[in-house]
């Protein structure tokens, strides 16, 4: 009661309990305003709409797996993801946790998944990768799978190469029993993908093509698959030069463009720079004018047939 | 009978396959690259609908009234299954699937087209088959996502084997019952009727005469059974006598198990939540009496080996009676297991049933009151959207994209994309409901406009050119009159003509007067562009002077024969603009098709056009005949509406066609390739 008495009489009073409950308010007030703006700002602007959802910034080295549907991406990824999870309880000494069952898992080729694939609508992510496979010097890597569908994979790979910042290779995959016409449209979108790696750093990103099913009797051998794509790199590339001089540009490098929308990206204006040496030399193409290095080999994920491309991977890995 | 069933993830895992006959894998993968990816074929599932009246309402209205109706005759969340059962006919089959949209699952069943399996049915089938899978391994997911390592050993799962038993045996019930042109659950609908109304036993014996039938008709299928049934045995009998007690309970309250909509205050089925009492339930007399016609033959199996077990049930399935009793308490067995797994998940696990169930989402809100601070959930995130949040921000949403120039059509359909994806997912930190919407609807966009091919017409323009028989590339133009189609064709040979390439471009509007002259004009036009000479003679014009519809045909055969002669590289075929509804302007269209042949066929539409670009998209689209559709749109005057570009979005949606170019001008360079980035920010602004 007195206490009560003394606050009533002396209000003005520094530290006393009447003042300290009107800065609370007022600080509360404040933030809930702020935090009100915030939210509102947030919200208004689209702009930060269009990153994709789950795909932030990273700086861990990653491995990419693109290429066409049906080419085995998923298994691929599967295989691998387990591959090195498997490798990683055996090096640490203890039973993976899966009783006992995963003890004959080690044996033999158990990466491939069990009941298969179906054709993917998003993209696989593995954030435990653990290489290189043939070595106990293990690091993290992350492994991503892109499906194949042209659709998704347009609006995918261009996301992760902006925001995956240490991209150590490309895995792309092609059916090696794929008909000369398949694989002629996929030429196209690999000479984008190539135009994309070639920007990405000083560098490029290393790709490996990996044909894949060469169990089949038919598959085409490496060489017919590079002959066939630098055939149309060729073209593409005598198109590409070609159309940096014609007239048709994005919509986006217009006028009609939002301020706001400069910094989404200016994709255009830094292609022009770095792809300088092979789009516009005439000389015809080689993947040698290339920055990155490009490797061919065959593979068979069925029958476990794919140790070349897991050195690629362990290289890429170490180095 | 069932041909396959799956179950996989988003990201192209199979998690668990059932093949009863050898499904060829295109046809799952054609089915998810034209239902799961491609959100056009997406519009036209409704009228693949089964029930399509039924499904029409419920696309058009709210959920909750629809399955309220029908929550008296059976459980609610049965008719919302069924509602979400969405159907895809390809080839000689019929593929049913439900999405499981928070954990990015898709069940899936496929069947031969020439069995028609009742709608009912087949939504308890999918019932069971998700709140089985849902429960025995969904405790075993990281929240949404499903992990990878536990994707890796999934096959080496406790629960998923115990599931795997289970809907096997399932399956073969549903098939056993069909062979017999009957649906069991059909027949339990019945039962349970009159297992409400009557007394236990009389259910019972309705029951045994039931799977009488199907061992008699079946007897090379017995053998099989009995194999399942000895599992079946052996995984119940490793339970305490606990449970059996209360599995006997239960089956006095039901038998096929089809009601899984447990009403929590009801004390008959609280005896089925073993989760929460630690004490068996008090059986009654009669249902011990079962116990002891069971436990003995159960017992016995499990004490022995069980490949004796085997011998012998097959031996006493072949020569006595007992076979049927057995096979009967088997079911029941089965699907009282079932029955009390997924009863046992919804009451501890209520979040996942209560979707648009009556009962348990009432509970469920109740439980959110009881946190404090849930309002703020809406601000910081994590809150799990429901049906009501979200209405309202969907129907803001739709009213957006009808702001812009999207039709209503189209804009409900996207949205209600939405809202199904939404549904039951969480929404990220520090993110509200609105914004979590506003979010996938860009994503939406963004699929939608995204092209599905490659738009690189030069690249084909060169491979065609590159091939033995030096055939000219020809492209023709089409749309309603006055879209800009000419203008946009000059245009397109300025480009060309910068690439090198010879154009010759055929007036095959024979229509209009001064159509002819009109392109004329373009032509000199492009011609002294440049003083080169050699640039004067890489354009030219063909035309045939103006008449009927027969004459396009004649000049389109024509000008191709003189590209021929010539080595012109590329023929741009105007044609004459025609009003999309009326069918005597468009049926010379497919006779021009034939004639002239084109490789690319592009119709120009103009961003100004509202709700009726749906119509003339697809109208044009289909005008070619069977066989031909449209390849690219070119939006023309997009410098008129801002950043109204609606029409886009209704005529890709529309037709799955991509845009080649947008116009946004008057001048020759006046041509622009789509930036989708740009496309969805506009829209969205």
């Amino acid at each position: 009661m007195p206490q009560e008495t003394e606050i009533l009489t002396e209000p003005a009073a520094t530290g006393t309990p009447n003042s300290i409950i009107l800065i609370t308010i007022l600080v509360g007030l404040v933030l809930l305003g702020l935090f009100l703006i915030f939210q509102k700002s947030y919200s208004s602007t689209p702009a930060h709409l269009l990153t994709n959802t789950s795909i932030k910034k990273n700086h861990i080295p990653t491995f990419l797996i693109i290429g066409p549907s049906n080419s085995g991406k998923t298994t691929l990824f599967h295989y691998l993801s387990k591959k090195s999870s498997v490798l990683e309880a055996n090096a640490n000494g203890k039973d993976s946790d899966s009783d006992n069952e995963a003890n004959n898992d080690k044996k033999v080729n158990n990466y491939l998944p069990a009941d298969g694939t179906v054709t993917s609508t998003t993209f696989n992510i593995n954030n435990q990768f653990k290489l290189p496979l043939s070595s106990s010097f293990k690091k993290n890597h992350i492994l991503i799978d892109i499906p194949g569908n042209i659709q998704i994979s347009n609006n995918l790979v261009p996301t992760f190469l902006k925001n995956y910042l240490n991209i150590k290779g490309i895995i792309y995959l092609i059916d090696s029993n794929a008909s000369d016409e398949s694989l002629i449209s996929q030429s196209n979108f690999l000479f984008n993908l190539l135009l994309k790696t070639e920007s990405y750093s000083p560098n490029g990103i290393d790709i490996l093509i990996g044909l894949n099913k060469s169990e089949i009797f038919g598959s085409k051998p490496i060489f017919k698959v590079k002959n066939l794509l630098i055939n149309q790199f060729d073209l593409l590339k005598r198109n590409y030069f070609q159309n940096r001089s014609s007239t048709i540009k994005n919509i986006d490098t217009d006028q009609m463009n939002q301020p706001n929308s400069n910094s989404i990206d200016n994709d255009n204006s830094g292609d022009n720079d770095n792809d300088f040496q092979f789009a516009n030399s005439s000389t015809s193409f080689s993947f040698d004018q290339l920055e990155g290095n490009v490797d061919f080999f065959t593979g068979s994920l069925y029958k476990n047939d794919i140790d070349r491309w897991e050195n690629w991977l362990d290289e890429r890995a170490v180095n | 009978m069932l041909s396959k069933i799956l179950i996989f993830t988003d990201s192209g895992f199979i998690l668990y396959k059932y093949e009863h006959q050898k499904v060829p894998d295109s046809i799952i993968n054609h089915f998810i690259q034209s239902n799961l990816i491609s959100s056009i074929n997406r519009s036209n599932i409704n009228s693949f609908k089964d029930n399509a009246p039924e499904n029409d309402v419920h696309d058009n209205h709210t959920h909750n009234n629809e399955s309220v109706n029908k929550s008296n005759t059976d459980g609610s969340d049965n008719i919302d299954d069924a509602n979400l059962i969405e159907t895809y006919t390809y080839k000689s089959y019929n593929l049913k699937y439900i999405k499981q949209h928070s954990m990015s699952l898709i069940f899936l069943i496929v069947y031969p087209n020439i069995i028609s399996i009742n709608i009912k049915t087949l939504s308890n089938f999918f019932k069971i088959l998700k709140n089985l899978f849902l429960s025995l391994i969904h405790q075993n997911f990281n929240n949404d996502k499903i992990d990878l390592y536990y994707l890796f050993n999934l096959k080496n799962n406790k629960d998923f084997l115990r599931f795997q038993n289970l809907i096997q045996l399932k399956i073969k019930e549903f098939n056993n019952s069909f062979e017999k042109n009957q649906s069991p659950i059909n027949d339990s609908f019945e039962s349970e009727n009159t297992a409400i109304t009557t007394t236990t036993t009389t259910t019972i014996t309705t029951t045994t005469t039931t799977t009488n039938n199907i061992n008699n008709n079946n007897n090379s299928d017995n053998n099989i059974l009995k194999d399942k049934i000895n599992e079946k045995i052996n995984s119940l009998s490793e339970k305490s006598s606990k449970k059996k007690n209360k599995k006997i309970s239960t089956k006095k309250n039901r038998i096929w198990g089809d009601n899984y909509n447990i009403d929590r205050d009801d004390p008959i089925s609280k005896s089925l939540d073993f989760s929460n009492d630690k004490d068996s339930s008090i059986s009654n007399s009669n249902s011990t009496s079962n116990i002891n016609s069971i436990s003995p033959n159960s017992n016995s199996n499990s004490n022995s080996n069980s490949n004796m077990d085997l011998n012998n049930l097959n031996q006493n399935s072949i020569k006595n009676n007992f076979k049927n009793s057995q096979g009967f308490k088997t079911f029941k067995e089965i699907n009282d297991e079932i029955d009390e797994i997924i009863s046992s998940n919804i009451n501890s696990n209520s979040d996942i049933s209560s979707k648009n169930n009556k009962s348990s989402s009432s509970s469920a809100s109740a439980s959110t009151y009881l946190k404090p601070f849930s309002f703020l959930q809406n601000y910081i995130g994590g809150k799990t959207i429901t049906n009501a949040d979200i209405t309202k921000t969907i129907e803001l949403l739709n009213n957006h994209l009808i702001k812009k120039n999207v039709s209503p059509e189209i804009a409900s359909k996207i949205t209600l994309n939405i809202q199904k994806n939404l549904l039951g997912s969480k929404t990220r930190t520090w993110e509200s409901v609105e914004l979590t919407a506003k979010r996938s609807l860009a994503e939406e966009l963004q699929k939608i406009l995204t092209p599905n091919t490659s738009i690189d017409l030069l690249h084909e323009i060169q491979l065609k050119l590159n091939s033995k028989q030096k055939n000219p590339y020809v492209i023709s133009i089409v749309g309603v009159n006055g879209v800009g189609k000419s203008t946009n064709l000059s245009k397109l040979a300025f480009w060309l003509l910068q690439n090198n390439l010879r154009v010759l471009i055929c007036a095959c509007d024979t229509f209009r007067s001064g159509a002819v002259e009109q392109l004329k004009t373009h032509v000199n036009n492009l011609k002294n562009l440049s003083i080169d000479e050699k640039i004067k003679n890489q354009i030219e014009l063909f035309e045939g002077g103006y008449g009927g519809s027969d004459l396009v045909a004649k000049i389109a055969k024509s000008a191709i024969n003189y590209a021929k002669e010539n080595q012109f590289d590329v023929i741009l075929m105007d044609t004459a603009g025609r009003r999309h509804n009326d069918a005597r302007l468009m049926a010379p269209l497919q006779s021009f098709a034939r004639a002239a042949n084109p490789d690319k066929i592009i119709m120009v539409g103009e961003a100004l056009v509202g709700t009726d670009s749906v119509q003339q998209a697809r109208n044009f689209n289909k005008a070619f005949g069977a066989d031909r559709t449209l390849d690219f749109f070119i939006i023309s005057k997009c410098d008129t509406v801002g950043d109204l570009i609606g029409s886009m979005v209704n005529m890709v949606y529309a037709t799955g066609i991509p845009i080649l170019f947008v116009g946004i001008g008057q001048t020759y360079t006046d041509l622009r390739t789509l930036s989708v980035d740009w496309a969805v920010r506009m829209l969205m602004s």
